[in-house]
């Protein structure tokens, strides 16, 4: 470890200190360990906590605004982000431990490396410009199960699923300006010509993340599957965001829209396009989870060992269906 | 006068022979409802402040001026020759002081299997060299220019493979310790299966189960020209002296070692490690004081770990449950170096009364990660698979798993037909199923919701005899408080507290005006390494033996204070008494100025003609998520027999602990190997213990009764019995839950999905 | 103008670590753990991962628990820096220290700096926090001993939630 430190107050100044070979630094949680690891190297921190641009959370007429250094513990008990985007501050709180929410930032959540087995005890796979990936045949309990290209590895964050599912927007900037991404665009499934885990340009900072004014009939939830309690990454996960009406006067409450997004089980936030179908303009009751088929991840290939993903993953969307009911 | 005796001392199923210097005994046992003022009672521990202060100083916080820091280079490959090693550059870097590895220590011979440096490399993760310099990071810098040559060579990571005739050599005698598997056989076991209604077959597998000690293996040394004195976060300081002035040739009283906290050992810390002796020597040779600590990932693929293990079990049974046959065959993992072999098929052999047994055991040496004593050896692995198939068994008997355990409890010890000096294995069972109420709830008819509910149980035995050598002094000090002295440790078990106890009841003084002085040689006498359940029952009757010593001494200055007989002094809480009289002994003290009185007590022997054991019982609840394979442990009932409690507040945290990660073992912890060598989860990320959103209500019922022919306190050890029933436990309670058995811990989430996905069972 | 800090450079930081203001002179790659251990001699905290996996080195750095093994102590500049030396008053213990002495909330005693700074912040942020709550936010600091059930009986007698507040 060998690195200068640059303590940039704005984001001009941060971009102009974005030098060859620099990094953003944030939280810290996840680049320190990797650049202690010593098979992440860097010659300079840009170090973005003094950039005060970057932090807080805005109410707008429609729209609500979270700076990108906004920290997990901080989204996790924001009372306008519990009770608006209930799966964002759920995701948020299942992360990992309640220092690294303290320390960690969204922006930085977003933006953070593999956790795949194989890149972190640094065998020369294609995350590490080698021509190989080394899970895909070898230990791949947790390995990606669909949507995967050369590397099977899964994306390790919980809020981007979240983020994904209440269609959130990702505002980025560099040297060229800003640009606002869907979430759902923002991430990408590493390949061997490109092994980003998503549309980040190299000088280019998570600013903001912009979510929807939803209206008062949505509801989402985050439900997350661990090898222990807490404190791991997941085995899968699940964020739902519903849309629930009674069409009229007395008639049934209706399912109008859901957005199924699963965690852990591609390299992406897995949208379920097929369940969202499936469940929407159905009835809005407990029949629709305890007779509903959820032939989910139909497409997947999973791998050796992961199959049970599959089956996971479904019964974490039941879970979920039902946490959505119970909190009605 | 005191006498020389050579006696048996059995520790953890080893027996070895030693000899004892003991004194005519000054205790008699104390009875079983003897009343007690200070043992018995829930003290907090005496070094409480220390350790919630900060104030404690472990291995790792000693930090002297001019240290020089200690590093190793490891092997990435399983097996390989060491071509060359040119460490030139690394030996040119201002602030390095010494680099050492095979091609350049004058002596690389580290024990009787072993080199400092192997060549060739023998898993991933051996030592191959040893930067020594002014910083850590000077240090880890150093480590990266070393240029290593290997020649690849075959390897073997698994047991049952490097057991078959063609599988790549891992020692130069062969794969198996001691060349061939160890064997046992009582009655006829063919006539036992035959005699049987019932069979059933059982293959386990039980993952590495990894020490993770918070604080990893390291030492401090520093060499004055005089003594060299080493800091080690170990189990046995005596051992590390021993072995440090042997490989220095220094005379043993030139070494002091003092191991006052450590953080963490769990049976990973006994002896010197390679760290340690290469310490002492740079330590030695340079006359700089010299800390060597292993990082994470050092201490999680070379410390050592739990074995894996495969084991094939078979029980016959007579359609009342009487077993007639149990035949055994474990391969169990050791990797490359070990010089003895968990007891794997110990509980097999010890907990039933089954007269035709035969036990077949591989301790296969393989080019995997090396094998240390963890918390029960062998006993936790061979727990889990024989209390599984007894709970299969009872099943298939359509008996209660609890009845068919009494139906086949042995009162006397199955092997050597000795009685024990106290059982209480069927106390265990009936304070255990009365608390989690196990007669309902066995009736309690299979769940067909989510979440399945199931209660399953368990039993243990295990030793914690206590033995000799272990002596302890007790030094009355001028202000009549008293100090207790023996080199023992204080793993965090709270040794320290019960040995305070023992020497404030047995003194007569309050238990505020006892310390004590421990881990540290040049302070007390022998008392042994800590390990095998055997402090308490060790150190404790030495202890007692030596406060006896000096009671009987301040009884006499007493006598002659108040003008008294000595039959007729007593002491009370500090206070001299007899007939009319009392002074405390505070003022005595104070008017006799500078006096001293020092105890000395040592161990007996253990009773020849009984076999001393600890047993006990787990009962646990489970709830199993049949949609998403959550597998939650909501309650544990563990009721366990360890003769007298000293300290039920600290025998309940024992208990917990245990328990906790026998959890871990059962559904957590475990290696995860990729198929070239490599430890994929050789940290605290990846290796999952468990926290404290895991831990389930847990619920500690001893029995709580002196063992009064066991030693003069009555204790058998509580250390280890309570992580051996643990794993069984939960696994006959998902049984009951889902009715799915899981034969290969951990029974992690995807085992339980496939396994539901296979049995259709929910979703 | 942003301020850089040379790799090689080593700069003066001040920190106020337990009410005292302490001024070290750092490289940039330094931590605030070994900061803390080193220079200063707070070897109340431990070093046992490196990796913010195990919880040994938290300390309350403006009253909020963080690793500090993965916290760059130039970083820190101008914080409130509390370790477990800067819980008691002189002899007197802090609360949470008392109740981890009294329900036996430890064994080893390696992670229990950490634990009590971790229920410390927790209760002054919350004082009646129940099981859950606590089982929550401490679920960031391992103990392998497997302390846990004696840190949970320690913290509900602490919670005001259990004295019915």
């Amino acid at each position: 470890m060998n690195f200068d430190i640059a303590f940039p107050q704005t984001f001009d100044e941060a971009i102009s200190a974005n030098e060859n070979g620099a990094r953003w630094f944030a939280g810290g949680t996840d680049l320190i360990p990797l650049l202690k690891s010593d098979f992440v190297h860097t010659t300079r921190l840009v170090n973005l906590k003094r950039v005060d641009e970057l932090r807080g959370v805005v109410e707008t007429n429609d729209s609500v605004r979270i700076g990108a250094l906004t920290t997990l513990a901080e989204l996790a008990g924001h009372e306008l982000i519990r009770a608006k985007y209930r799966a964002l501050a759920q995701a948020c709180d299942l992360a990992a431990s309640p220092q690294i929410r303290n320390m960690g930032t969204l922006g930085g959540n977003l933006n953070q490396a593999s956790r795949c087995p194989y890149y972190r005890n640094n065998f020369p796979c294609y995350l590490h410009g080698g021509d190989k990936c080394f899970m895909r045949d070898g230990e791949n309990r947790e390995a990606a199960v669909i949507g995967y290209h050369d590397c099977v590895h899964v994306h390790p964050s919980d809020p981007a699923n979240a983020l994904v599912a209440l269609d959130a927007q990702i505002v980025v900037r560099g040297r060229e300006g800003e640009r606002t991404i869907a979430a759902q665009e923002f991430f990408r499934a590493p390949d061997a010509n490109d092994t980003r885990m998503n549309v980040l340009n190299a000088d280019e900072m998570i600013t903001e993340i912009i979510l929807p004014n939803d209206s008062e009939n949505t509801r989402s939830v985050y439900v997350k599957a661990m090898d222990r309690a807490v404190w791991t990454f997941a085995l899968a996960s699940v964020a739902v965001k519903l849309e629930i009406r009674e069409r009229s006067a007395g008639d049934s409450t209706r399912l109008e829209t859901a957005c199924v997004v699963f965690g852990g089980v591609a390299p992406i936030p897995y949208r379920e396009l097929r369940v969202e179908k499936m469940l929407s303009g159905k009835e809005w009751n407990k029949d629709l989870v305890t007779q509903g088929k959820f032939a989910v991840l139909q497409d997947a290939e999973p791998l050796a060992h992961n199959a049970y993903k599959i089956r996971l993953a479904r019964g974490l969307l039941k879970r979920a269906l039902r946490e959505c009911l119970e909190n009605a | 006068m005191p006498k020389l005796v050579k006696t048996k001392v059995e520790n953890e199923g080893r027996v070895t022979e030693e000899f004892t210097w003991v004194e005519t005994p000054k205790t008699t046992v104390w009875d079983v409802e003897e009343e007690l003022r200070v043992v018995g009672k829930p003290i907090a521990r005496v070094d409480g402040v220390e350790r919630a202060t900060g104030a404690a100083k472990y291995t790792t916080d000693i930090q002297l001026p001019r240290m020089v820091h200690g590093k190793f280079l490891r092997s990435p490959h399983p097996h390989a020759r060491i071509v060359s090693i040119d460490a030139s550059e690394a030996e040119q870097m201002p602030g390095v002081r010494a680099v050492l590895h095979a091609f350049n220590l004058a002596s690389n011979r580290f024990s009787s299997t072993r080199d400092f440096f192997q060549n060739p490399v023998r898993f991933v993760g051996d030592e191959v060299a040893a930067v020594f310099a002014d910083s850590d990071n000077l240090a880890r810098a150093a480590l990266k220019t070393i240029r290593v040559e290997y020649e690849l060579l075959p390897y073997v990571l698994d047991a049952e493979s490097a057991a078959q005739e063609n599988a790549p050599q891992v020692t130069p005698n062969g794969n198996l310790l001691d060349g061939k598997p160890s064997t046992y056989t009582r009655g006829d076991i063919e006539k036992g299966f035959a005699q049987a209604d019932v069979i059933v077959e059982g293959v386990f597998t039980t993952n590495a189960q990894i020490h993770s000690s918070l604080e990893t293996h390291a030492c401090a040394v520093d060499w004055d020209g005089k003594m060299l004195t080493v800091w080690e976060s170990t189990q046995d300081v005596e051992g590390i002296k021993d072995r440090v002035a042997r490989h220095l040739k220094l005379d043993k009283t030139r070494v002091r070692v003092i191991a006052s906290y450590i953080g963490g050992a769990f049976g990973a810390k006994f002896g010197a490690g390679k760290y340690t002796l290469l310490a002492a020597q740079t330590a030695y040779q340079l006359k700089r004081p010299v800390r060597f600590v292993l990082d994470r990932r050092g201490e999680q693929i070379a410390a050592g770990q739990r074995s894996p293990t495969k084991q094939y079990l078979k029980l016959g049974a007579k359609k009342d449950g009487t077993l007639t046959a149990l035949e055994m065959t474990h391969y169990t993992n050791v990797g490359a170096y070990a010089t003895w072999s968990p007891f794997v098929e110990g509980p097999a052999r010890e907990l039933y009364a089954c007269p035709n047994l035969q036990t077949t055991g591989y301790t296969v040496f393989t080019h995997s990660f090396p094998f240390a004593a963890f918390r029960a050896p062998g006993f936790v692995e061979g727990t889990f698979a024989l209390e599984s198939m007894m709970d299969e068994l009872a099943h298939k008997l359509q008996m209660d798993p609890l009845e068919l355990r009494m139906k086949n409890y042995s009162s006397v010890h199955p092997e050597s037909g000795k009685p024990f000096t106290s059982n209480g294995l069927l106390d265990a069972f009936q304070e255990g199923a009365r608390a989690i109420d196990w007669e309902t709830k066995k009736r309690r008819k299979q769940e067909d919701g989510i979440v399945r509910r199931g209660v399953g149980m368990a039993s243990q035995i295990w030793y914690g005899a206590g033995a000799p050598p272990a002596y302890a002094m007790i030094r009355v000090n001028h202000d009549a408080s008293a100090t207790v002295l023996t080199a023992s440790q204080d793993l965090g078990t709270g040794t320290k507290t019960i040995l305070c106890q023992i020497a404030a009841e047995e003194l007569g003084l309050p238990f505020e005006r006892i310390g004590v002085e421990i881990a540290d040689t040049q302070m007390g006498p022998f008392a042994g390494a800590s390990g095998g359940s055997m402090t308490a029952a060790s150190v404790g009757p030495a202890v007692r033996e030596a406060a006896a010593d000096a009671r009987e001494q301040l009884r006499h200055i007493a006598a002659t204070f108040l003008k008294k007989r000595v039959k007729d002094v007593r002491i009370e809480n500090g206070i001299a008494k007899a007939r009319g009289v009392e002074k405390p002994l505070a003022e005595i003290f104070r008017e006799l100025d500078n006096l001293q009185v020092v105890g000395h007590g040592s161990r007996y022997p253990n009773p020849s003609a009984y076999e001393i054991r600890t047993f006990g019982a787990q009962f646990v609840e489970v709830a199993v998520d049949v949609e998403t394979g959550e597998i939650r442990v909501e309650r544990v009932v563990a009721s366990h027999d360890s003769g007298r409690i000293l300290n039920p507040l600290t025998v309940s945290s024992q208990v917990e602990g245990g328990v906790l990660q026998g959890i871990g073992f059962a559904l957590l912890e475990g290696r995860v190997v990729d198929a070239s060598g490599v430890a994929l989860n050789a940290n605290l990320e990846a290796y999952h213990v468990p926290t404290i959103a895991d831990a389930p209500k847990i619920e500690t019922h001893m029995i709580d009764r002196a063992d009064v022919l066991a030693n003069n306190l009555g204790v058998k050890g509580v250390g280890e019995p309570p992580i051996i029933p643990t794993a069984a436990a939960i696994a006959n309670a998902i049984y009951d839950a889902i009715g799915v058995r899981f034969y290969d811990a951990p029974i992690t989430r995807d085992k339980v999905l496939d396994a539901l996905e296979r049995m259709e069972i929910g979703a | 103008m942003t301020r850089i800090v040379k790799s090689d450079e080593r700069v003066a930081v001040e920190l106020t670590v337990n009410g005292e203001r302490e001024r070290v002179y750092i490289e940039p790659t330094r931590f605030l753990a070994e900061v803390l251990r080193h220079d200063l001699a707070l070897t109340g905290l431990k070093v046992s991962c490196g990796m913010a996996n195990c919880g040994a080195c938290t300390v309350l750095v403006d009253g909020m628990p963080v690793y500090s093994c993965i916290t760059l102590a130039l970083d820190c500049e101008g914080r409130s820096i509390t370790t477990i030396e800067g819980l008691s008053q002189g002899n007197d213990l802090h609360p949470v220290q008392r109740a981890f002495i009294e329900h036996d909330a430890f064994q080893c005693g390696f992670c229990t700096s950490g634990q009590i700074l971790s229920m410390t912040a927790l209760l002054e942020k919350n004082p009646t926090p129940d099981e859950g709550e606590l089982r929550h936010n401490m679920s960031g600091n391992l103990c392998r001993c497997g302390a846990y059930v004696k840190i949970l009986q320690a913290g509900m007698s602490l919670s005001g939630a259990e004295r019915g507040e």
